[in-house]
């Protein structure tokens, strides 16, 4: 392949010979290093490729093997330069496009982001272009080590991040903490500032069992939202059992509530249906660096239509990206027909509406234990309304507060912190 | 005299070549063909070309003639060291 490549940048000739001593010819040739290839005999003359270079030693061998040498066809750039020698034109566009292929080579074209989870691509390239890196940018000022402490610093779950420059993409890759926020929570309890566990809703304790701190509450004791469930102080009793001190803890139970979830959802049954007629337009169009340009929609008008755009990116081999984007616009027809649900399969519907919720409630860590939904259907709308019990965890942090003991149990703590 | 050293150091240097294990191609020049298929045939290692048709291609080696027959023979290419025929080969053999 690439040696044929060589050959036509190089020219050569494809030539019949005859004479004398045609094989001695051959035989001097390849003594001289003369590349032949393509050999074939026909009708007692010899055909056969050779280089332009090669074509100018023959004429020694030529003469000495007294054959003769006739130019059947000639293949090659050399030959195809001499034909267009004199469109200036021509060769003016080629310069200049390789010239445009270059100077565009210069710039970032591309930002492509892998690795991240939680911050989408677009957050990502917005932060990036407040720090003067966007699409466009001169590749030479693009620091790619700044770029990484950049986004480390500005986003506080990204803990690694690599960027590279390749063709003209800039490849960013970052590695997120994806335990943040257990360990934002974690960090919360080794703080070691006292905390009180409240309830956050309204319940019927169903189970509490307590690991640290001091339990309000018992089971089966209903509790509002704020009330406290585990307080983050055990009292220090003295001699004559009165309290003489606090010893402060952050609290730490399983605490679990029955609470209800009210749940209503209704629908009419009359519906709009999108129809698909069926028939569509297309159109196509270009963008370049910023600017849009594209064909209208001449052939169909619609009232009401879809619009879906393909877009695709123009790039020579994997990475050289052009800041050229071909786009494809297609309409798809649709009109809006009136429908209306079967009392059953609207009730089907309600049902799939429920039991996804259940689900999600379920995937949250609650447990259902009773479900009185019901669902009706009369004229002209679906309506299911009821209530869930569940069994959840339930329990906030807040900052317990300091009793103001009086002096003198602190004291008394002091000292016996000294005594021991 | 000269007559009957030459076969002796004949033997001297195939002795060596056989104990050393010396590639036989570069020391007496031997021709190696490859042969691959039916369609190709490679020689290595010839002197030039004797005669060439389209059915028969003649070669003259250092020790030996080598002749490839067949149909529609063609040489890919041939330079000094190789040169590969291709076409319907139908034989390959050897005169002194």
């Amino acid at each position: 392949m690439l040696i044929d490549k060589i050959k036509y940048l190089q020219g050569y000739v494809r030539v019949r010979l005859y004479g004398y001593a045609p094989e001695r010819f051959l035989n001097l040739c390849s003594n001289h290093n003369i590349l032949i290839w393509n050999l074939e005999y026909r009708e007692e003359q010899y055909e056969f490729c050779i280089s332009v270079r090669g074509l100018r030693q023959l004429k020694p061998i030529l003469k000495k093997t007294r054959t003769k040498l006739v130019i059947l066809e000639r293949t090659g750039l050399p030959f195809v330069m001499r034909r267009y020698r004199k469109r200036k034109l021509f060769f003016a566009g080629i310069i200049l496009c390789c010239g445009l292929l270059y100077t565009m080579s210069l710039f970032v074209w591309k930002i492509e982001i892998n690795g991240n989870l939680h911050e989408t691509d677009s957050n990502i390239i917005k932060f990036l272009e407040g720090h003067q890196v966007y699409h466009g940018l001169l590749k030479s000022k693009i620091d790619c080590d700044k770029i990484e402490e950049e986004l480390r610093a500005g986003f506080g779950d990204i803990i690694w991040a690599s960027a590279k420059l390749e063709g003209t993409m800039l490849i960013i890759d970052v590695q997120e903490n994806l335990a943040t926020n257990q360990q934002a929570e974690a960090k919360q309890e080794e703080d070691g500032t006292p905390t009180d566990l409240v309830a956050d809703k309204e319940a019927v304790i169903y189970s509490i069992l307590t690991r640290k701190g001091t339990p309000k509450v018992e089971k089966g004791i209903h509790v509002k939202p704020g009330d406290l469930l585990v307080e983050g102080k055990n009292p220090v009793l003295n001699d004559a059992k009165e309290v003489a001190s606090y010893q402060y803890c952050v609290s730490d139970a399983d605490i679990l509530g029955i609470t209800e979830y009210p749940y209503q959802d209704s629908f009419p049954l009359q519906y709009d249906d999108k129809s698909f007629s069926g028939s569509q337009s297309e159109t196509f169009g270009v963008r370049i660096f910023q600017k849009q340009l594209k064909i209208p929609h001449i052939s169909h008008k619609f009232e009401s239509y879809d619009t879906i755009t393909d877009e695709y990116d123009v790039k020579i081999g994997e990475t050289f990206y052009l800041p050229l984007v071909l786009i494809k616009e297609t309409r798809k027809e649709y009109k809006i027909v009136p429908k209306q649900y079967h009392p059953s399969k609207a009730k089907q519907l309600a049902k799939e509406n429920l039991e996804s919720f259940c689900k999600e409630l379920t995937e949250k860590g609650v447990q259902i234990i009773e479900n009185n939904v019901m669902i009706v259907t009369d004229g002209k709308k679906c309506t299911a309304s009821g209530i869930l019990k569940v069994i959840e965890p339930i329990g906030k942090r807040k900052a317990t507060s300091m009793a103001d003991i009086q002096q003198e149990g602190q004291m008394e703590n002091e000292s016996d912190g000294n005594n021991r | 005299m000269g007559k009957i050293k030459k076969p002796k150091l004949n033997q001297v240097k195939s002795n060596i070549v056989e104990s050393l294990e010396l590639p036989r191609d570069i020391m007496y020049g031997a021709v190696i063909i490859t042969a691959m298929g039916r369609n190709q045939v490679l020689v290595e290692n010839y002197k030039g070309i004797i005669e060439y048709t389209r059915e028969k291609i003649r070669l003259q080696t250092k020790n030996c003639q080598v002749t490839v027959q067949g149909q529609r023979l063609v040489v890919e290419y041939y330079t000094n060291e190789e040169m590969k025929i291709t076409g319907f080969i139908q034989g390959i053999s050897y005169d002194s």
